[in-house]
């Protein structure tokens, strides 16, 4: 393993051929947690969750070589991440067309399942309440209140200004302000 | 929590039950110290399945024969920004002509076929019509209105014949001496054998 080198170094050691693999698995070692949170904050479900990893990983391997580094290595995986969550709830979106489920009941769904779950507590009362937010506004909010992220940062990982990200943020929690009080 | 963030919280929704933790998603254990195996075993499976079925492609992978001018990416935004405008190219102008008189042609034709087409069918509806009109009188009608006719017609010949036959009567004894002496004894003679009158009657004058 190769914690001692920074991200730049490891890029470098990657695209040259050297220590491809080696390097390669410092980098997933080194933001697979914050990568994961992210994708199971949105998908909820430990399965999904690990499905989309991989295939943020996946790309991430097939994508390094073409990395241009004018972005932080993390803010290139979070985007990836990002992306991959997204387009799997819109696949479970095509999908519950036909089921007549909303995405949004399925991981109300998935929620119940977990193992400790107890809708009268206030920490799941939360989580629910996310739930029913778009995605993109879920997402600042879990980012800006879980995770404690300036404006600056997450301004550059989703690629919109700071103004809309407060905006949302606001909206949000008003929306959930309104869920855990009526709930 | 983050000061600034707790702050700004309670401005904006007092009512936001502070402090919650987040909820505790369950991992399965060793998850994490497992992750980077698994994938580089899958990543290691897809790469040598690519390798088996096309060594040519595997190798060709990232490559790129594109050409791309240099300095491009990075000058790729602020050219947008300033709204440059673009011209479009004569020939590119003159294809759009083209196409708007193609489209115009068109519809013209059609024009014209459904005007000759709709006349035609007026036209023919006179016809049919009339045509219909005859088939709507009976035959009953038609035999009266040629007995009509000959009955016309025969009233007509009476009303002729009876305009000569007066002018006939109108002609007076004078007149027909006067005729009688205009012509010649022998010229006489000859109109009555020829009528086959053998004799002549005694003109009274």
């Amino acid at each position: 393993m190769l914690h001692g080198h920074d991200d730049n170094e490891l890029v470098r050691l990657f695209k040259s051929g050297e220590k491809k693999e080696e390097a390669f698995t410092t980098i997933v070692k080194r933001y697979q947690e914050k990568i994961y949170w992210q994708i199971r904050r949105m998908v909820v479900s430990h399965d999904d969750a690990d499905d989309v990893m991989q295939n943020v990983f996946i790309k991430a391997w097939n994508g390094l070589d073409g990395f241009r580094e004018d972005a932080k290595l993390f803010t290139w995986l979070f985007r990836i991440a990002t992306n991959e969550s997204l387009t799997f709830l819109e696949q479970q979106k095509k999908r519950s067309s036909v089921s007549l489920d909303t995405v949004h009941e399925q991981l109300e769904e998935k929620l119940r399942a977990e193992k400790d779950f107890d809708e009268n507590k206030t920490v799941w009362k939360l989580q629910m309440a996310i739930l029913q937010l778009p995605e993109k506004q879920r997402q600042v909010f879990q980012l800006r209140y879980f995770e404690e992220m300036p404006y600056e940062e997450m301004s550059q990982l989703l690629e919109t200004s700071v103004g809309a990200l407060k905006a949302s943020y606001h909206h949000a929690v008003k929306k959930i302000e309104e869920y855990i009080l009526n709930h | 929590m983050n000061r600034e963030i707790h702050t700004e919280l309670k401005e904006l929704a007092p009512g936001f039950p502070q402090g919650i933790p987040e909820a505790s998603l369950g991992v399965p254990q060793d998850y994490f110290r497992d992750f980077s195996e698994r994938l580089m075993s899958r990543i290691q499976a897809e790469t040598l399945e690519n390798e088996t079925i096309s060594p040519i492609l595997q190798e060709l992978k990232g490559e790129q024969p594109f050409h791309v001018p240099s300095g491009y990416f990075e000058g790729f935004q602020p050219r947008i920004h300033t709204g440059k405008v673009v011209h479009l190219p004569t020939y590119t102008r003159l294809k759009m002509v083209l196409k708007y008189a193609a489209a115009a042609c068109l519809i013209g034709i059609i024009i014209t076929f459904v005007t000759l087409n709709s006349n035609q069918k007026a036209t023919g509806e006179a016809e049919s019509a009339s045509l219909q009109t005859g088939q709507e009188i009976s035959e009953g009608a038609f035999v009266e209105y040629f007995e009509d006719w000959d009955q016309n017609e025969a009233e007509e010949d009476e009303e002729s014949v009876e305009k000569s036959t007066n002018l006939l009567v109108d002609i007076n004894t004078l007149t027909i001496n006067e005729l009688l002496s205009e012509m010649g004894e022998n010229e006489i003679k000859y109109y009555m054998q020829y009528a086959g009158i053998d004799e002549q009657p005694a003109l009274t004058l």
